[in-house]
């Protein structure tokens, strides 16, 4: 129990704990002091000076209490503190440093998706600042971009440094430096040149710039006070294949991720946590989506796979741990970082990289319809997806995938479709002369999913075009792809993707144990059914708390089938290095303590690792603000619709078993194409120069 | 020189104060990192910065009297049980003064290191800036507290005080003590000399000690050629109060001139880290630059900016920016 303090506010009486700042007390009294370089998950900062209060602090023994001047993010309390949050003084110097603020920051504010949520914007309108007192000195600063993901638009740089630190200390990628003195400091990639008029063009301070790469997870743009770092946006792109819907005969998909229905009322002033599935729905065919999809089902297969590779992974010599693979910053981690863990990563596609591509497939099939007029939009809390869109791997192979439809099992025979590529040799040949020839067939590389819009991006359509979410009447999403189970809705929190898979293994086990393979996984059966044995397979174990909870790095053993296995659960790719640093020491080291808990530091089976803290839930591509206490809100709601939900399991899901059993009949390839990827090493790929 | 366990008792009695620009009792900065319950090494650093523009006083101890230096930078060692001392020097007296430095560190068989600044800046000579640099991060300066007696040289207790400070610790050591220090004087129409004279002194018995009449044709800065305060000839019977420096300026000097110059400074010496030092004496420096073109500029604008910058920044740099300038306009040739 921590000494207790009384101070005064503007005259009020507060209590406080020893070793809490000032500011620390205020904003848990809710009282308004404008602050901007201050983020609860960094560490203290005190450059950008907007926090600044009058305190006169309590000196036994001195007639005169003199007041000063001070930072209230970085002042500790202390017994008997007057302290005075709009004082003349204090206000005076906070009314030039907000100014000084925005001679920094261009103001393109027309185009920028946070116009209604900025909070220097509102700070000049609380202080009635000028926001063009001082002419803007970064108007030919560059723009810089990172793969298709982020967009770091410099001139609108505070130099606040919370990218930097974040980069380095919490997800060890270090891509972001501070280089050049005085006003011609200048945060950017590592490596980079600029060549404006105040640099001197002053070699990087990192000699091995070649060394570090953006892993694309977008925690620089949710620590970003002003919106300087942003996701490259799709939204445009989205809006106008939109309104010229009546035009196209495109259709037009959405699919959204486990984690956007807790946090998206946030960007409409709702607490986080709320549940807004069926307002989603709604919005998603209000703005003009032919069909509002769930990426829960996505996941819902990329348990079913991963599950499965894990039992053949276990039952085989290969080494451990097997790794997840769906969070595409991870991915990136890996083949940049420590490319010798390429080898352990699953290769299981990340949940709308498996609902994707059976959007373009089955779907595509069911439609009757050409798989190149269908877009797909994932909504994501994420920004690496919009360079997990582009990879190769992730392309699917037309051409490859119609040589499959030949089979009589996987098409409509009376369908347009097949007609249309096969009954009509003359047709084909001239239409397909371009495409596709049937004795030098070509390959026809589309992508699974065409655009990615963050939660940020989506909420920002739907202002636009002035859909009050939260007042839409609930609709179900809609079928085939609609339907999910409790393991695919608690993706999008750090330990879902070993929670949904530990519950799928477990009954996959049971499984292998009784037939000695798993065939009937395979052909998609629900064996508990089909034997009638409903009390032994059937049982399998639902709920894993061991692995829930917001911590970095949490290791537990577990049984499932008839093993125990020893899991790692981590989140944030600082404590991934830890992690894979620790891996690298045979033998294992004893002394750190998170190992202890799985069995003495023994190796471990299985590993899940979500690049961003929190999980998806705390992605780069989320609202803003975003801190561990919100973290936690959005992590429970999902776990409260699982709670809620008749199934739980990925592989009693009955979309994913009917997929299974009538369309890919067992095809281990066709699985293989579509729902499975490859890893490499990456050379680094660093930034581009965009055109200002 | 001879080691005496008594040498904490010896700097009590003397009341030595640092010699840097702190103002800080030496007996309770020793103290203070001997008693630091931090586990691992201690460390002993000499700062021989001097990158204030009129203070040249490092470089005349370092000339004269590098023994006594070396000797009170062992004795602190010492008493602090440090393994390790550095010598942080500017460049110029790093290639200067390595001769004088190096022969006497043999000599005396101390483990001391000498360390050149990477650029011969301002902030670089305050001490967690320096700390900061020795480290290899970039030169900015860190919170106080914790103060470096208990997280200095990467986070280890250090002791940190100017080169004129070790040469006093080893004159008290061996009773030559005398309560005397070295002041600077340059300038206009003088040539740079340093002088000992008494701890206590006022500016004019200073300047009478150099031989120099004050009149109505000069202005004084005292306290460095940066971060020193303009006094006119009639307010020179004050105390003495940061560096020991003394610049003579005739007075006929055109206001522009040296407004701009000490802006200038200041913009030039920022370290960037914080927002009104960084972006506010940039601004002040175009707003005088257009003023004095002939573009009147709004004078509580100016007056807000200087404010801004004196009380808010995070260090010292930004308290002192204005100093020459504000009181220029005070004392000398005030604003219309």
């Amino acid at each position: 129990m921590s000494k207790k303090i009384n101070l005064t506010i503007n005259d009020h009486a507060y209590t406080a704990h020893n070793g809490e700042t000032i500011l620390d007390v205020a904003l848990r009294e809710n009282i308004d002091i404008p602050h901007l370089c201050k983020h609860p998950d960094l560490s203290i900062q005190a450059i950008c000076r907007t926090c600044v209060v009058e305190v006169v602090k309590v000196r036994l023994g001195f007639k005169t209490q003199p007041s000063e001047i001070v930072t209230s993010c970085s002042t500790k309390v202390e017994e008997g503190m007057k302290i005075k949050t709009k004082s003349k003084d204090a206000e005076r110097a906070r009314i030039i440093n907000l100014e000084l603020i925005f001679s920094e920051h261009i103001e393109k504010c027309d185009t920028c998706i946070y116009q209604d949520n900025c909070i220097i914007l509102k700070y000049a309108k609380i202080y009635n600042i000028q926001i063009a007192r001082f002419p803007d000195r970064k108007k030919k600063y560059p723009i810089w971009q990172f793969s298709d993901s982020i967009q770091f638009d410099s001139s609108k740089c505070i130099d606040c440094r919370n990218c930097v630190e974040v980069c380095d200390k919490m997800q060890a990628c270090k891509f972001y430096e501070v280089a050049d003195r005085g006003v011609e400091t200048i945060v950017k990639p590592v490596g980079a040149y600029c060549n404006t008029p105040l640099q001197h063009n002053i070699d990087s301070l990192q000699n091995d710039s070649n060394k570090f790469d953006c892993t694309y997870c977008g925690q620089c743009v949710v620590h970003c006070p002003v919106g300087a770092i942003s996701g490259v946006p799709h939204w445009q792109k989205v809006e106008k294949l939109l309104t010229e819907k009546t035009n196209s005969s495109k259709i037009l998909i959405a699919q959204i991720a486990p984690s956007i229905r807790v946090s998206i009322g946030e960007e409409f002033g709702l607490e986080p946590g709320k549940i807004m599935t069926g307002q989603l729905a709604a919005s998603m065919k209000n703005l003009g989506f032919d069909y509002a999809f769930d990426v829960n089902l996505g996941a819902d297969f990329t348990t079913y796979e991963e599950a499965r590779e894990l039992v053949n992974w276990l039952n085989s010599d290969k080494k451990r741990p097997m790794f997840t693979s769906c969070c595409p910053a991870w991915v990136k981690f890996v083949e940049f970082y420590y490319p010798e863990f390429i080898s352990h990563l699953t290769t299981s596609n990340s949940p709308h990289m498996c609902s994707g591509p059976i959007i373009k497939t089955y779907f595509a099939d069911y439609l009757k319809k050409d798989p190149r007029d269908i877009i797909v939009v994932s909504i994501m809390p994420c920004t690496s997806k919009k360079h997990e869109i582009n990879l190769d791997t992730h392309k699917i192979d037309l051409g490859w995938c119609l040589e499959r439809l030949d089979l009589p099992n996987l098409c409509h025979s009376g369908s347009n479709y097949h007609r249309q590529f096969f009954a009509d040799t003359e047709s084909r040949n001239k239409k397909l002369d371009s495409d596709f020839h049937q004795n030098d067939k070509k390959s026809i590389k589309i992508k699974s999913v065409d655009y990615v819009l963050t939660t940020r991006e989506y909420a920002y359509l739907l202002h636009k075009h002035k859909i009050d979410l939260p007042n839409l009447k609930p609709q179900d999403l809609d079928l085939p792809l609609g339907i999910y189970s409790g393991a695919g809705a608690i993706y999008g929190t750090t330990g879902g993707v070993m929670e949904s898979a530990l519950r799928s293994t477990d009954y996959f086990f049971r499984v292998f144990d009784e037939v000695g393979s798993l065939e009937p996984v395979i052909k998609g059966e629900n064996y508990q059914l089909k034997k009638k044995r409903f009390s032994k397979i059937s049982q399998s174990r639902i709920e894993f708390k061991e692995v829930r909870g917001q911590k970095g790095i949490k290791t537990a053993r577990v049984k499932v089938g008839n093993r125990k296995l020893n899991v790692a659960v981590i989140n944030g790719l600082g404590n991934a290095k830890k992690f894979l640093d620790n891996l690298k020491q045979e033998p294992v080291r004893r002394s750190d303590n998170w190992l202890l808990k799985s069995g003495g530091g023994q190796k471990f089976d299985y590993v899940e690792v979500m690049a961003c803290p929190g999980g998806c839930i705390g992605g780069g591509g989320q609202p803003i603000p975003t801190n561990s206490k919100i973290r936690d809100q959005r992590a429970a709601a999902l776990y409260e619709i699982d709670k809620n939900l008749p199934i739980r399991t990925a592989h009693e899901n009955p979309s994913v078993l009917e997929i299974y059993q009538k369309y890919f009949k067992g095809d281990e390839e066709f699985i293989e194409h579509i729902l499975h990827s490859k890893f490499k090493q990456k050379e680094r790929e660093g930034y581009t120069v965009m055109p200002s | 020189m001879l080691f005496n366990t008594s040498i904490i008792k010896k700097l009590q009695k003397s009341n030595l104060i640092g010699r840097g620009c702190n103002n800080f009792l030496v007996a309770d900065k020793w103290l203070s990192v001997k008693n630091a319950g931090i586990k691992g090494d201690k460390f002993v650093v000499c700062n021989v910065s001097e990158s204030e523009p009129g203070m040249f006083k490092d470089e005349y101890v370092l000339k004269n009297f590098s023994e006594r230096v070396i000797d009170g930078i062992k004795i602190a060692m010492k008493f602090i049980r440090a393994k390790k001392g550095f010598i942080y020097l500017n460049p110029e007296y790093f290639k200067d003064f390595q001769d004088y430095l190096l022969p006497e560190i043999s000599a005396q068989k101390v483990n001391i290191e000498l360390y050149e600044k990477p650029l011969h800046d301002y902030v670089g000579g305050e001490e967690t800036s320096l700390l900061n640099s020795m480290q290899g991060l970039r030169v900015e300066p860190r919170f106080k507290p914790p103060f470096p007696t208990t997280h200095g040289f990467f986070n280890q207790p250090t002791i940190i005080n100017n080169c004129e400070t070790f040469y006093a610790v080893s004159l008290i050591n061996s009773g030559e003590y005398k309560n005397i220090k070295f002041y600077c004087l340059s300038g206009d129409e003088v040539d740079n000399s340093v002088k000992e004279l008494p701890v206590n002194i006022t500016i004019k018995k200073c300047l009478q000690e150099f031989g120099h009449k004050s009149s109505d044709k000069y202005f004084y800065q005292v306290g460095g050629g940066a971060a020193g305060f303009c006094y006119n000839y009639k307010q020179l019977n004050r105390a003495f109060a940061g560096n020991p420096s003394i610049i003579i300026y005739k007075k006929n000097r055109p206001e522009k001139d040296l407004i701009l110059h000490w802006l200038q400074f200041f913009k030039n010496e920022s370290c960037g880290k914080c927002l009104p030092c960084r972006e506010g004496t940039y601004r002040l420096l175009k707003l005088l630059e257009k003023q004095y073109a002939g573009e009147n500029q709004d004078q509580a604008v100016i007056n807000d900016l200087i404010f801004t910058i004196q009380n808010t920044s995070f260090c010292g740099l930004g308290k002192v920016a204005c100093n020459a300038v504000v009181s220029y306009w005070k004392n000398i040739c005030p604003k219309k």
